[in-house]
C-alpha cells in the first residue's frame, strides 16, 4: 500500500515536468489568455494552479517561446498568448523526447512480463 | 473603495521590479474577476468568491518571487555546498590565526598569560562571527545575481576525488568539540600554572619543590593536549595511542600521588601544623584515590571497549563501501 503522501508527490513531479509541454501545444493549437487556459488544462486533465500557470506563461514569454497581444474588444482587456516560431520548435523537441521516454518505458514494462 | 483583489494585486506589485507591474497589474487583475465571475455564475456571493478565489492563489509574497524569478531561499541547492565549504575554511583559519596574533601580540608587549587568551578567545570569536554573516551575506547576493553559475565560484565549486579525506573512517571515536574544549582546557592550565610559576612567595606551598613540580605538571598538559590533537587526526585507537595514553595517565596519577597523598605539595611546616587535628590528610588521600581510579579508567579504555576500531584496520562499513 503505497503512502497517500508519496504518491501526490510522484504525481506532481510528473505533472510539473509535463507543464511547459502541455502549455506550448495547447497554445498552439489555439492562442489563449491565462484564465482560459487554465479552464482548458484542467478540463483535459492536466491540473495546476493559478499561481503557477500565469508566472510560467510570463516566463516563457520571457524565454521567447510564448508572444503575447493585448486584446481590447471584449469588455476586459486580456493578454492572449500564442507560440512564437522558437516555441514551435521547442515544442517538437519535447514531443520527441517525450515520446522517447514513452517507448523506453513500455520496453520496461514488455520486459518485467506483467 | 478599496476592494480586496485592489489589495491583493497591490501586495504583489509591490514585490515587482517597477518595470514589469504595469502589465502584470492589468493581467492579474483580469485573471482575478474572470476568476470571481465564475464562481458567482455558479451561486456563490460575490464577496464568498473574491476571499475563496485570492485564499487559492495564496500569499502574495509567494506569487511575487514567482514572477520576478526571486528564489524563495536564502541559500539554494545551487550554492549550498560551496557555501558550507568556504564557512568551515574560513572559520577554521581566520579566527585561529587572528585570535594567535592577538595572543602573541599581548605577551610580546608584556600582558599577563590570563589577559591575553582572554583578549585573544574574544577577538577569535569576533572575527568568526563576522566571516560567518559577510560570508553568508556574500553568497546570498550571488544567489540573486541572475549572470551568475555555481561555476563561476571556482574552485569553491568544483569537487574532484582529490577532496576525498585520506582516511575511510566512517564514525570518528573522538568528537571535534570534545578534543577543541581539551586543548583550550589544556592550554587555560598551562597558562595559569605558568603565571603562577612566576610567584615569588607562596607561603602555603613547598617552595623547594614548587618549581619543578609545576614544570612537570605543565609539560604534561602539554603533552596530553598534542596526544588528543594526534588521536582526533588519527580518528581511532591504535595500540600507539592507547599505550601513549596510558603512559600519560599513569604520570597524571603519579603527579596527584606525589602531590596530594603526603601532601609534598604543601609547606612541610603547615602541615605539621595542620596534620594533628584536621582531616586534612584524610580528604587528599580520597581525592587521589578518586583520580587514580579515573586515570585507570582512561588508560584501559583505550585498550578496550567502545575505544576499539570496528572489525581490525577499517570500521566494517567502510569495507563495504570499498568493495561495491
Amino acid at each position: 500500500m503505497i503512502d497517500p503522501g508519496v504518491s501526490a508527490n510522484l504525481r506532481q513531479e510528473l505533472r510539473r515536468g509535463s507543464l511547459v509541454l502541455a502549455c506550448l501545444l495547447a497554445l498552439q493549437r489555439e492562442p489563449d489568455y491565462g484564465y482560459a487556459l487554465l479552464k482548458t488544462l484542467a478540463a483535459a486533465g492536466v491540473e495546476t494552479d493559478a499561481n503557477t500557470l500565469y508566472p510560467l506563461l510570463r516566463r516563457l514569454e520571457k524565454q521567447g517561446l510564448l508572444e503575447s497581444v493585448w486584446v481590447t474588444e471584449e469588455p476586459r482587456p486580456r493578454r492572449f498568448y500564442r507560440v512564437s516560431d522558437a516555441g514551435a520548435e521547442a515544442a517538437d523537441g519535447l514531443v520527441n523526447d517525450w515520446t522517447a521516454i514513452w517507448t523506453a518505458l513500455q520496453k520496461f514494462q514488455e520486459g518485467s512480463g506483467s | 473603495m478599496t476592494t480586496l483583489t485592489d489589495r491583493y494585486v497591490a501586495s504583489v506589485l509591490r514585490l515587482i521590479p517597477e518595470a514589469h507591474r504595469e502589465d502584470i497589474q492589468a493581467e492579474l487583475k483580469v485573471a482575478i474577476e474572470d476568476a470571481i465571475d465564475e464562481k458567482v455564475a455558479y451561486g456563490q456571493t460575490h464577496d464568498a468568491a473574491e476571499r475563496a478565489v485570492l485564499n487559492g492563489l495564496g500569499e502574495p509574497a509567494r506569487l511575487a518571487a514567482e514572477y520576478s524569478h526571486r528564489p524563495l531561499w536564502l541559500i539554494g541547492p545551487d550554492y549550498y555546498l560551496a557555501w558550507l565549504r568556504l564557512m568551515k575554511w574560513l572559520l577554521w583559519t581566520l579566527p585561529v590565526f587572528v585570535g594567535a596574533g592577538t595572543v602573541a601580540l599581548r605577551l610580546f608587549v608584556g600582558e599577563p598569560a590570563l589577559d591575553a587568551l582572554w583578549s585573544g578567545l574574544v577577538v577569535a570569536l569576533i572575527v568568526a562571527l563576522n566571516v560567518a554573516v559577510w560570508s553568508t551575506v556574500g553568497f546570498i547576493i550571488v544567489e540573486r545575481s541572475p549572470d551568475t553559475k555555481p561555476s563561476d565560484l571556482g574552485p569553491l565549486d568544483r569537487w574532484s576525488v582529490k577532496c576525498l579525506p585520506a582516511t575511510a573512517i566512517v564514525d570518528r571515536q573522538f568528537s571535534l568539540i570534545a578534543t577543541i574544549g581539551g586543548v583550550i582546557l589544556n592550554v587555560f592550565l598551562i597558562a595559569l600554572l605558568s603565571s603562577l610559576l612566576s610567584l615569588e612567595d607562596v607561603s602555603i606551598l613547598n617552595t623547594s619543590a614548587w618549581t619543578i613540580s609545576v614544570s612537570v605538571l605543565i609539560v604534561l598538559l602539554a603533552a596530553s593536549a598534542i596526544s588528543s590533537v594526534i588521536r582526533y587526526a588519527r580518528g581511532r585507537w591504535t595500540p600507539t595511542l592507547a599505550i601513549v595514553n596510558a603512559i600519560l595517565d599513569a604520570a597524571f596519577a603519579g603527579w596527584w600521588w606525589w602531590a596530594l597523598w603526603n601532601l609534598s605539595i604543601l609547606d612541610p611546616q603547615l602541615i605539621a601544623r595542620l596534620d594533628a587535628e584536621s582531616g586534612l590528610l584524610t580528604w587528599a588521600r580520597s581525592v587521589v584515590l578518586v583520580i587514580l581510579a579515573v586515570c585507570a579508567w582512561d588508560a584501559v579504555s583505550g585498550f578496550t571497549g567502545r575505544g576499539r576500531a570496528v572489525g581490525g584496520d577499517l570500521p566494517a562499513v567502510a569495507s563495504d563501501l570499498g568493495e561495491r
